[in-house]
């Protein structure tokens, strides 16, 4: 799908996004399913959490969601344009906020900020995970697989780039 | 797409599911030994918000963390 005028609201979302995601690019996974598959259906239900997965599988950082969508909406443009939507407001927040954020580490307000900014992120993690768990374990064995996936990061060492090829390999031999 | 790979994407998903619940996990801990009560509202209020009402991300964040460093800075105090 080209669509110029998707792509562009979906820039204007994106900008805005980062301000909000408190917790980075998971606690606002919810927000972009809202937006892009229940509000304007760019993508399916099935589409959103393959990109989800495919985000998180690969290497680097998991804003490749976002990439991925803008891909889907512009081609490369867009999933170039997309990416740096999403991290041009990011990287300046931070850059300003990690200053002040040093200065006043044992400010009691900057306590405050950090105690009442981590729950929510908690919230939204959560959010994220019961929302693409809806849609990607419909099975026992994908139930397994992220039951699995979640004590080996959660318990152990092992990087969990192993429980992912070890789930790609299950779900590819037709197994999930 | 393949049967294949669309099925090697099914694993991934639920591999990815894993992870995200491993991730609030090891948020969620250290917040059980300091101030519970008003964590675990928070965190609860902000799941049920965006999970279960799918209300906006912002109104939510925008609504809850200004009552939520509120609560903390005042019983930090």
């Amino acid at each position: 799908m080209k669509d110029d005028s998707a792509l562009s609201s979906f820039l204007v979302q994106l900008v805005f996004l980062a301000f909000v995601s408190i917790g980075g690019i998971n606690a606002a996974v919810p927000e972009l399913h809202r937006q892009v598959v229940d509000i304007n259906h760019w993508l399916s239900e099935q589409q959103f959490t393959d990109f989800f997965a495919i985000a998180n599988a690969a290497p680097g950082p998991n804003l490749l969601i976002v990439t991925l969508i803008g891909y889907q909406l512009g081609g490369a443009v867009g999933a170039l344009a997309a990416t740096a939507a999403l991290c041009t407001p990011t990287c300046l927040l931070t850059y300003f906020i990690a200053h002040a954020w040093e200065r006043f580490k044992d400010a009691p307000l900057r306590i405050a900020i950090q105690a009442g900014l981590v729950p929510i992120t908690v919230g939204l993690v959560a959010a994220t995970a019961y929302l693409i768990a809806r849609a990607a374990d419909q099975s026992i064995a994908a139930v397994a697989i992220s039951a699995a996936t979640a004590a080996i990061a959660y318990f152990t060492r092992i990087h969990p780039l192993w429980a992912f090829a070890a789930a790609a390999a299950l779900g590819f031999a037709g197994l999930v | 797409m393949s049967r294949g790979s669309a099925g090697g994407l099914v694993g991934l998903s639920a591999a990815a599911v894993g992870l995200l619940i491993s991730m609030a996990g090891k948020l969620i801990v250290p917040l059980l030994q300091g101030r519970r009560i008003p964590s675990l509202v928070f965190a609860l209020i902000a799941f049920v918000a965006v999970a279960l009402l799918r209300l906006p991300l912002y109104g939510v964040v925008l609504s809850l963390a200004p009552v939520s460093v509120a609560v903390f800075w005042w019983r930090g105090r």
